[in-house]
């Protein structure tokens, strides 16, 4: 099934720009090359999102499309969740639940 | 360095207190030809930062939209109970928390002006990619970016933007960019504001231009439309961007607003003779 690949690339991708945007772009936020990145991971954002959503239309068994509204729900759960303080904490499990979602997509 | 402008005159000269309340990224620096011009008309001025702007730009990162909500309420009493007459007036979000004020003591304020009222982010100068907004401001996305201050820096005058400009390269009036925490929480206020606008029942002169390049006419429209004032004026500028206080036509704006404060200063002062015969 296309979407579920495309769910997993995306999932792949968010998880990757977020990784490398906190290794080694961080310390240069106003850089012009820093916000065209920036710019693709919201793209990454969101096509995670739509294709999670898509994703749980096609999706069989009603406990799988649960989980996968729960993924794509996850960015922003974890954005509310989320403060200055608490930032990188909240990276990480947004890289792990990307990993997951991706991983959990694939065996299914 | 001390950013907050207080200009008060000798007691029981002053016609009333002007509360005002700088923009977003922004500091009471921005409003300071704006009050001494009020201060020159008899009124004391109070323009004071507001949490998460200053010295320590990162202040900005761990505030809440409530922070400034308390600020401005605080601000608000403490001067109602020294002054017959207050009014609130801001510019950008300023604009948008005096009118919080307004909503929370609407029998209270005396006068509200409101400047380049931010309801919306919906300006000509906003990025192509600003459809996308709703995602990176709700997910840890907001902590990433910050969106750079650029041209026109809400000046239509030439003039008036290289020095803006300059003055920005120095960090003298407020921060080079938009972080998007702060734009999250204004967005979070102006959704609070917007739901309780039926509140705000005092007189009130919105000023906006047709050519704001942050947000558009339709903030000014909708408080005009949605608000019970029944003493309400909209006034709308051709030839500014969004910083009307240093525009092109910021006469205009000064005369027009000091015209509204005193026609309602004269109102109470009728009201409180005709209590004492």
């Amino acid at each position: 099934m296309f979407i579920k690949y495309a769910f997993i690339l995306f999932a792949c991708i968010l998880a990757l720009m977020i990784s490398i945007y906190k290794i080694f772009m961080q310390n240069n936020k106003r850089t012009e090359k820093t916000a065209c990145y920036l710019s693709g991971l919201t793209w990454a954002f969101a096509l995670y999102v739509l294709s999670a959503v898509i994703l749980s239309i096609f999706i069989s068994g009603n406990i799988n499309k649960f989980v996968i509204i729960l993924f794509a729900l996850s960015p922003f759960i974890i954005g509310k969740l989320a403060a200055y303080k608490t930032e990188n904490f909240y990276s990480i499990i947004q890289i792990l639940c990307a990993v997951i979602s991706a991983g959990y997509v694939f065996f299914v | 360095m001390p950013l907050d402008i207080i200009l008060k005159h000798e007691e029981k000269s002053s016609k009333g207190a002007v509360l005002l309340f700088h923009g977003l990224t922004g500091s009471p620096f921005e409003l300071q030809k704006y009050a001494k011009f009020l201060y020159k008309n008899g009124y004391d001025v109070y323009a004071e930062c507001l949490p998460g702007h200053g010295d320590n730009f990162n202040d900005i990162y761990t505030i809440s939209y409530k922070d400034w909500l308390n600020h401005a309420y605080f601000k608000f009493e403490n001067l109602k109970s020294k002054y017959d007459n207050v009014y609130v007036a801001g510019l950008c979000l300023g604009a948008v928390l005096a009118l919080a004020v307004a909503v929370k003591f609407p029998n209270d304020v005396t006068g509200i002006i409101s400047l380049s009222t931010t309801l919306f982010l919906d300006g000509w100068r906003l990025p192509w990619f600003m459809f996308l907004l709703p995602v990176a401001i709700s997910t840890i996305f907001r902590f990433y970016y910050s969106y750079p201050e650029c041209e026109p820096h809400g000046i239509k005058n030439e003039r008036t933007r290289s020095v803006v400009k300059k003055l920005l390269k120095k960090g003298d009036v407020g921060m080079n960019d938009f972080p998007m925490t702060g734009i999250y929480e204004l967005l979070k206020l102006s959704k609070f504001v917007r739901k309780n606008l039926k509140s705000v029942k005092a007189p009130i002169i919105l000023i906006h231009s047709q050519d704001d390049d942050l947000t558009s006419v339709k903030s000014a429209k909708t408080v005009y439309k949605k608000i019970s004032s029944t003493d309400k004026e909209l006034i709308i500028l051709y030839d500014s961007y969004h910083m009307v206080l240093y525009d092109n036509e910021k006469e205009f704006v000064f005369n027009k607003t000091l015209d509204f404060i005193l026609k309602h200063t004269k109102v109470i002062s009728n009201k409180q003779e005709a209590l004492c015969s």
